[in-house]
């Protein structure tokens, strides 16, 4: 078990919960300290921690087992936001809030922590965010003539700061995760395909069905919104290759441009012909020359796929 | 020896296996090779990228990888630089191909195929 304190109030004590499930806190610690620059034995001093809002975490084991096959104290900290090192912190924290049970309180915690319920998981989100992704209106351009004018739809989403870091600096990550992987902003280590996750993998390579496929996996097409449950609501888009060979997907980054990954390549921003990709529809895309259209992600689709 | 297409981004690379005469011509092969120049890079981006093959058990420290991708050849070992050869004309990247004809998707073939003649 590993039990998670959000440093986040100062006036009174802050939220605990536990992860309890001993694959998915093994699989967090694992994630955390493949970069042992994200945590610290301490919680760093009061003017570097950011003022108001999520400072971090308080990551607790329970037994001297999992303390020594990860090679961590009893306690650590994880920063989060400006004061964090650069990298992959924002991706290992949002894994750990989103597996956290904050709508229990801890069996054998002895102190004084605050009642929270599961929407407590979507402010500590929010609160990451910050520092990781952006939240923004996607809006439709109203239609043409004044008389026949129909309302703009505007969706808020979620665009995430680019960190090519986390994809490429692994091997087995860069090898094991492709475009749909990357699209999601959800490293599986299966090579995930649309539809596998929701039991209706797609059947052939052509725009309808890859779309089918996602759709199955939970996607949205663009303008259908999520809720802000839902976040992070990432908008993608899918390209195919003629003839069924393959499909491709691109996710607007936080930065203005779009990233990819392709296959078990380097996650990038840049298309075939180097050039930053600013627009998925124009980019250099080789043979990938069939643009099927732009989709949601959102919070539960990345968390089926598989 | 198994040898992987470097091809796709979101379905699987298609794959064929080298019978074991093969996978000997294609050592002779490489050793055959003279350095590539300094400015020769592989293949990236979406669409045919090369072929890659691995020798040796899959445990990271005694596989050798193998990289073959638009007129250079890769060969990591686990000690010691990667060495940089170069396939002259990609006559080593058409043998390899012609190895999977048969063995692999005639669209996936004709697409590796095709980045040969650019």
């Amino acid at each position: 078990m590993l039990r998670i304190t959000a440093d986040v109030y100062s006036g009174r004590p802050d939220p605990v919960a536990d992860i309890t499930d001993e694959a998915q806190a093994r699989a967090a610690l694992r994630e955390l300290t493949r970069d042992r620059t994200l945590f610290t034995a301490s919680r760093p001093s009061e003017p570097l921690t950011g003022g108001l809002g999520l400072r971090g975490f308080w990551l607790e084991t329970f037994d001297d087992g999992l303390a020594r096959d990860f090679d961590v104290d009893s306690r650590l900290y994880v920063p989060v936001g400006p004061q964090a090192p650069a990298g992959r912190v924002a991706e290992v924290a949002e894994r750990l809030i989103t597996i956290a049970d904050w709508g229990r309180a801890p069996d054998t915690f002895a102190g004084t922590a605050p009642p929270v319920d599961e929407s407590f998981r979507d402010f500590l989100l929010g609160e990451l965010s910050g520092s990781s992704t952006a939240s923004v209106q996607d809006g439709t351009e109203p239609a043409g003539g004044a008389e026949e004018e129909l309302p703009a739809v505007t969706c808020q989403i979620e665009l995430g700061a680019f960190n090519p870091g986390f994809w490429n600096n692994d091997p087995t990550v860069q090898s094991s995760n492709n475009c749909y992987n990357y699209a999601s902003n959800w490293r599986t280590n299966t090579f995930a395909q649309p539809g596998r996750g929701c039991g209706s993998m797609y059947t052939r390579i052509d725009c309808a069905e890859v779309t089918r496929a996602a759709l199955c996996d939970g996607m949205h097409h663009r303008f259908d919104c999520f809720p802000d449950g839902e976040k992070p609501r990432f908008l993608v888009a899918l390209v195919v290759i003629p003839g069924g060979g393959d499909f491709h997907w691109y996710r607007k980054q936080k930065e203005g441009f779009w990233g990819h990954k392709p296959g078990g390549t380097a996650a990038r921003n840049y298309d075939n012909s180097g050039n930053v990709i600013y627009d998925p529809e124009t980019a250099d895309r080789g043979p990938y020359t069939i643009f099927c259209g732009y989709f949601y992600g959102c919070n539960s689709q990345r968390q089926r796929i598989r | 020896m198994i040898v992987e297409v470097d091809l796709y981004s979101g379905r699987p690379n298609p794959r064929f296996a080298l019978e074991p005469a093969a996978a000997y011509e294609l050592a002779r092969r490489i050793e055959a090779l003279a350095p590539a120049g300094g400015d020769a890079r592989p293949r990236d981006g979406l669409g045919y990228r090369g072929l890659r093959m691995r020798t040796g058990p899959d445990d990271g420290a005694t596989t050798t990888e193998i990289v073959v991708s638009g007129g250079l050849v890769t060969v990591r070992t686990p000690d010691g630089p990667p060495r940089r050869l170069e396939d002259h004309g990609r006559e080593l990247e058409r043998w390899l191909l012609d190895e999977g004809a048969g063995k692999l998707d005639p669209a996936a073939l004709a697409t590796a195929r095709q980045d040969l003649t650019r």
